[in-house]
C-alpha cells in the first residue's frame, strides 16, 4: 500500500504593517518637530528645582547661561564656584556687592562673545530656595560685566 | 510567445526595515524629550548707587517694590510732582507669604493715578526666597512690563 502523502496547504501569513508604518511616521514627525524646538540646550546639568509660574510671558533666548544651584554656581555648563547650601565663602563676599570670582568668570565670557560689545543676554536658572542675597550677588557679578538684561528661566504652569 | 496574457506581478514593499528604524528613532526621541514647558521672565538689573550731587532737575516718578522678610511688601513711590515719598504697606498673609492679590490691586489703583510709571524697581530682604521675587515680579509685570531687579 503507497502511503498517501498529505499535501500541505502552503499558506503564507503577512502581517499587516502599513497601519503602522503610517502610525509611526505621524509620531516621528510630531516627535522631530517638538525635539527641535525644544529647549534641550538650556536644560539645567545640576540639580535644580525650578520655580513655577502660570503663563510666563517669554521665551527663553539662546544666551549665556547661569545656574545657581544649593552647592554650585555654573556658568556656561561648567561649575566656576562652590556654594555651601546657597552661601557664598567668606572671600567671595570681602569685596562689595559682586563675587570677584564670578566677575572675572563673567568678563571672560563677554570677551568670548562675538561682538563684544553687543549681547547683554543672561539666562538665570536659579534654584527655588535660592534666597536674594545669593541671587543678588551673582546679578551683581553679570552686571558688572554687562550683562544686565536678564531671562530668570521659570516652568510654565497650566 | 502568449501574446494577451497580462503579467500581473505583485510588487511588495518591505516595511519590516523602515518599521526598525523608526521603532528605535522614536524610543530614543520618547526618552531624550523634554515634557517639561520651560519660560522666562525678563527683567532688567537697575544700579543702585550714591544719588547725584549735581541737581539734575526733576527726576521721572520711579517706583520700588521692596519685599520685606515677614512677608510685608513695601511699594515707594517718588520723583516727579510729587513733594514727598510714598510709601505703602501690603500686609502678608496669615502664612507669612506675599499677597499677591492685594499687591496687583494696589498697583492698579497706583497705575490709574499715575499712568506715567512704567517700570518697576524690585528688591528683597536677603532672606527672601527666589520663588518668591519671582512670583512678585510676575504679576508686577502684568501691570508694569518694565521690571528691574536692585543689584
Amino acid at each position: 500500500m503507497k502511503p498517501i502523502k498529505k499535501k500541505r496547504k502552503a499558506t503564507e501569513m503577512s502581517l499587516q504593517i502599513t497601519s503602522m508604518a503610517d502610525i509611526f511616521m505621524i509620531l516621528l514627525v510630531f516627535l522631530l518637530k517638538n525635539y527641535a524646538a525644544s529647549i534641550t540646550s538650556i536644560a539645567p546639568t545640576t540639580h535644580l528645582t525650578l520655580p513655577e509660574v502660570l503663563k510666563a510671558n517669554a521665551q527663553v533666548q539662546e544666551s549665556l547661561k547661569v545656574e545657581i544651584s544649593r552647592n554650585d554656581v555654573v556658568v556656561d555648563d561648567k561649575p566656576v564656584l562652590r556654594l555651601n547650601n546657597f552661601s557664598f565663602e567668606a572671600s567671595e563676599t570681602s569685596s562689595g556687592d559682586a563675587s570677584p570670582t564670578l566677575e572675572h568668570v563673567f568678563a571672560h565670557q563677554r570677551k568670548l562673545l562675538p561682538v563684544p560689545n553687543l549681547g547683554s543676554g543672561l539666562v538665570v536658572m536659579a534654584d527655588q530656595q535660592t534666597p536674594y542675597s545669593t541671587l543678588k550677588r551673582v546679578v551683581a557679578s553679570a552686571a558688572g560685566a554687562g550683562f544686565v538684561d536678564l531671562q530668570l528661566v521659570v516652568v510654565e504652569t497650566e | 510567445m502568449n501574446v494577451g496574457e497580462s503579467s500581473s506581478q505583485e510588487v511588495d514593499l518591505n516595511l519590516a526595515p523602515i518599521i526598525d528604524c523608526f521603532t528605535v528613532l522614536i524610543t530614543y526621541l520618547l526618552v531624550t524629550a523634554s515634557f517639561l514647558t520651560l519660560a522666562a521672565v525678563d527683567v532688567g538689573v537697575s544700579a543702585t548707587g550714591t544719588a547725584p550731587t549735581v541737581d539734575a532737575g526733576t527726576p521721572p516718578m520711579s517706583m520700588m517694590l521692596e519685599l520685606k522678610a515677614g512677608g510685608d511688601v513695601s511699594i515707594a513711590v517718588q520723583g516727579g510732582a510729587l513733594s514727598h515719598e510714598i510709601d505703602i504697606n501690603v500686609k502678608a498673609l496669615q502664612n507669612s507669604t506675599q499677597d499677591v492679590s492685594e499687591l496687583e490691586s494696589r498697583l492698579h489703583q497706583l497705575q490709574a493715578k499715575w499712568p506715567q510709571i512704567t517700570d518697576v524697581s524690585v528688591t528683597a530682604d536677603p532672606t527672601i526666597l527666589y520663588k518668591n521675587i519671582v512670583e512678585v515680579i510676575h504679576k508686577v509685570q502684568a501691570i508694569m512690563p518694565k521690571v528691574y531687579i536692585s543689584s
